[in-house]
């Protein structure tokens, strides 16, 4: 069937032939939606936010303070033991500045988006958020920052209750 | 009891970033061509492993059963193994089992990848990798993921952006004589610093373009190889280990998940010290930062020292170590699976010596392929010797 | 031992609902362009046969399953395919109630493979195993090389 046996096969075609209509070309768009179970730690977890707190849980045994918080500590291997309500406050351990959206298009106005280990949960516990009010050129790995929340009417008990988080003014 | 397994065939399409070919006719033409050069039909064939990536880039449910006519498995014992970029190191590392079990003296490993029917942009398959409570509602994009870590590896040891870019000047350069490569071109590091930024520090030079491709090995055991060939490849160590998903607890400056499975293979294959015992080295680079990242964790440089082996030349063709001589990932292409495949292929012709232009200059008898997938989180090593 | 605290009442529980939309082009393959090509040019099926085991295969393919070389012989099926097996479906993807539909998977004499397609049943009256059929083809301007060129299969 192909035109040729090269010493390294295939056949490679342009995205112009495509909308030109040289190849066959079918088309087919599929969207499942779910509805996932937050399970017993998010469950609380979003509540929490829903009252403009970060909680996180604790590991009696390695005594991990951990955020996003879990029902069993991944090294120890054990149930974990207890609520720890943390503050939402915290260090930005690293960021980036994204130019593009999740469909690879270009955005007009960058996302800030950094990981930032959050005040009482054990060191290097981050969380992934955005950054807001900061200048792109101004943020620095370690920037103290703080968490800026949506107003109570407007939460939902989302990770979105918190807007973005903005450095903290000496 | 364990047997010792070698690779005797490999086989690669071309990797673009459109193929007219369906998923079964990519691994056709990849495992015909294995076959082909290790001088065996499909009858000799007992067993069959493929690996591929998420169904949502092929759009099909269910890609393993799909495409393994392609690769020659009806009717045969056949495994897909899935460990998101890992698993173009992992298939061959499925097959390894398979022979060195003694369960079957052959085995036909096939990696397989066609990212393009996915619309508008492949990219957006990787959206449903974060969780999809805490971190899709953000707008995530796979993009942050890398930067973020790009960024802490850099601040952790004071890396410049310059010396990562050398990085993607020396895969380009090297993929212009790889036959199956995508973008092989000559760049300067300047090129690299003016190329569009994309997710700060990654700039579109930094970045490897999405793929199709296939590409194939064939293992057999010690006493069919010593039948077939003078020149078999022994895969003599083989590794791997995933970490958590929650990535954002990890530090970021250093891959520890692949330090454990490095040496979990240098362990089988009695490598001491592999600085000095690995001639050549294909880490996985879908980034350029990453290749010096999975050096670290490979144990073939020092924390925070890959820069300066590349930027001193060592990571060259004719250096101490040459690192990616087939232009790696960011050079031949990144179709998810068969890019680790790629890394196997290119050894087994490097450690023949069969590799042509792209041939190093050292002699070389051991190197080591290593990828690298999921959310930062799986390291897949393996380890051959001629 | 299992975890320590549980949801005991349903409404502690969360969920989050959110959806992964796709979209996709696929190309019909190398094989796949040439049996298109047929099909909007003529109506008809193209068939690859093997040089090796002397199968045929429809659709057309690029590389025999078994032999496991390429196959550079074709073939157009002139003669009438015959229903192989067939069912009437009364519910929508979704599950919901929808009008009847027959659908037959059908294939001609010493071809391995075949076509699942629509049949018309008012065209064909009471459909029988092995009944012979012939499709029945859009006008060809309107054709594109995809089975949906074939507006169902009726009795010859």
């Amino acid at each position: 069937m192909s035109q040729k046996i090269t010493s390294y096969p295939g056949h490679e075609i342009t995205s112009d032939e495509l909308k030109e209509g040289k190849y066959l070309d079918v088309y087919y768009k599929f969207v499942p939606r779910y509805s996932w179970a937050a399970g017993v730690a998010i469950s609380r977890f979003l509540d929490e936010l829903k009252n403009g707190r970060i909680v996180a849980r604790k590991c009696n045994r390695c005594e991990r303070i951990l955020v996003p918080p879990r029902m069993y500590c991944e090294q120890c291997y054990r149930p974990t033991d207890e609520w720890v309500q943390i503050k939402d406050t915290g260090t930005v351990n690293t960021f980036s500045i994204s130019h593009v959206g999740t469909d690879a298009r270009r955005l007009k106005t960058p996302i800030l988006v950094a990981v930032v280990d959050i005040d009482g949960a054990s060191p290097g516990m981050g969380i992934l958020h955005n950054l807001g009010e900061v200048e792109p050129s101004k943020i620095w790995i370690g920037m103290k920052v703080q968490a800026v929340w949506k107003q109570p009417s407007d939460r939902q008990g989302a990770i979105t209750d918190i807007r973005y988080f903005k450095p903290v003014v000496p | 009891m364990r047997r010792r397994v070698a690779v005797v065939g490999a086989g690669i399409t071309l990797f673009r970033r459109r193929m007219l070919e369906t998923p079964k006719e990519l691994s056709f033409e990849a495992s015909k061509m294995a076959l082909d050069s290790a001088g065996l039909t499909l009858k000799d064939i007992q067993s069959v492993v493929s690996g591929s990536a998420p169904d949502a880039f092929d759009g099909v449910h269910m890609k393993g059963e799909y495409y393994l006519d392609g690769m020659g498995a009806i009717g045969k014992p056949h495994e897909r193994v899935y460990v998101g970029g890992g698993t173009g190191v992992f298939t061959p590392i499925g097959g390894w089992w398979n022979v060195a079990s003694g369960m079957y003296d052959t085995c036909l490993c096939v990696a397989e990848e066609k990212m393009s029917p996915l619309h508008p942009h492949p990219q957006y398959a990787f959206w449903s990798i974060f969780d999809q409570i805490l971190e899709r509602p953000l707008g995530t994009t796979l993009l942050w993921i890398f930067s973020l870590e790009m960024r802490r590896y850099m601040h952790k040891y004071g890396i410049k952006e310059e010396e990562i870019a050398e990085v993607a000047v020396k895969n380009k350069g090297n993929a212009i004589d790889h036959p199956s490569a995508q973008l092989g071109a000559r760049i300067t590091v300047s090129d690299v610093m003016n190329s569009e930024p994309i997710c700060s520090p990654v700039k579109r030079l930094d970045v490897s373009p999405p793929s199709d491709g296939a590409a194939a090995v064939v293992l057999v055991s010690e006493n069919v190889a010593k039948k077939l060939t003078d020149e078999p490849v022994w895969l003599d160590g083989v590794g791997w280990t995933l970490d958590t998903m929650h990535w954002t607890n990890r530090d970021l400056a250093y891959p520890e998940y692949v330090e454990k499975a490095a040496k979990m293979a240098y362990r089988m294959a009695g490598i001491k010290n592999p600085r000095k015992e690995i001639d050549v080295a294909e880490p996985y680079d879908p980034f350029d930062y990453k290749e010096l990242h999975h050096l670290e964790g490979l144990q073939l440089a020092g924390k925070g020292e890959a820069p300066k082996m590349t930027v001193d030349g060592v990571t060259q063709r004719d250096g101490d170590l040459p690192v990616c001589p087939s232009g790696g990932l960011l050079g031949v292409g990144n179709p998810i699976a068969a890019a680790g495949m790629m890394k196997i292929c290119e050894l087994f012709w490097q450690l023949r010596g069969e590799a042509g232009k792209r041939q190093v200059k050292k002699d070389a008898r051991t190197g080591v392929a290593q990828a690298w997938g999921d959310l930062m989180q799986v390291g897949t090593v393996a380890v051959m010797r001629s | 031992m299992p975890i320590l605290e549980k949801i005991s009442q349903l409404s502690q529980a969360r969920h989050w609902t959110d959806s992964i939309p796709l979209e996709f082009h696929y190309t019909a393959g190398v094989a796949g362009e040439e049996f298109r090509r047929e099909l909007k040019r003529t109506g008809r099926f193209l068939a690859s046969k093997c040089s090796k085991c002397k199968n045929s295969y429809v659709p057309a393919r690029m590389f025999c399953p078994t032999c496991f070389i390429e196959l550079k012989e074709t073939r157009t099926i002139e003669e009438a395919g015959y229903v192989y097996s067939y069912t009437t479906v009364n519910r929508n993807r979704t599950g919901d109630p929808s009008e009847p539909v027959t659908i037959a998977l059908i294939r001609f004499e010493g071809v391995k493979g075949g076509i699942v397609h629509k049949l018309n049943i008012n065209e064909s009256g009471r459909v029988t195993f092995g009944m012979k059929v012939v499709p029945m083809l859009k006008d060809m301007a309107e054709r594109t090389g995809a089975l949906t060129d074939i507006i169902g299969f009726k009795a010859v």
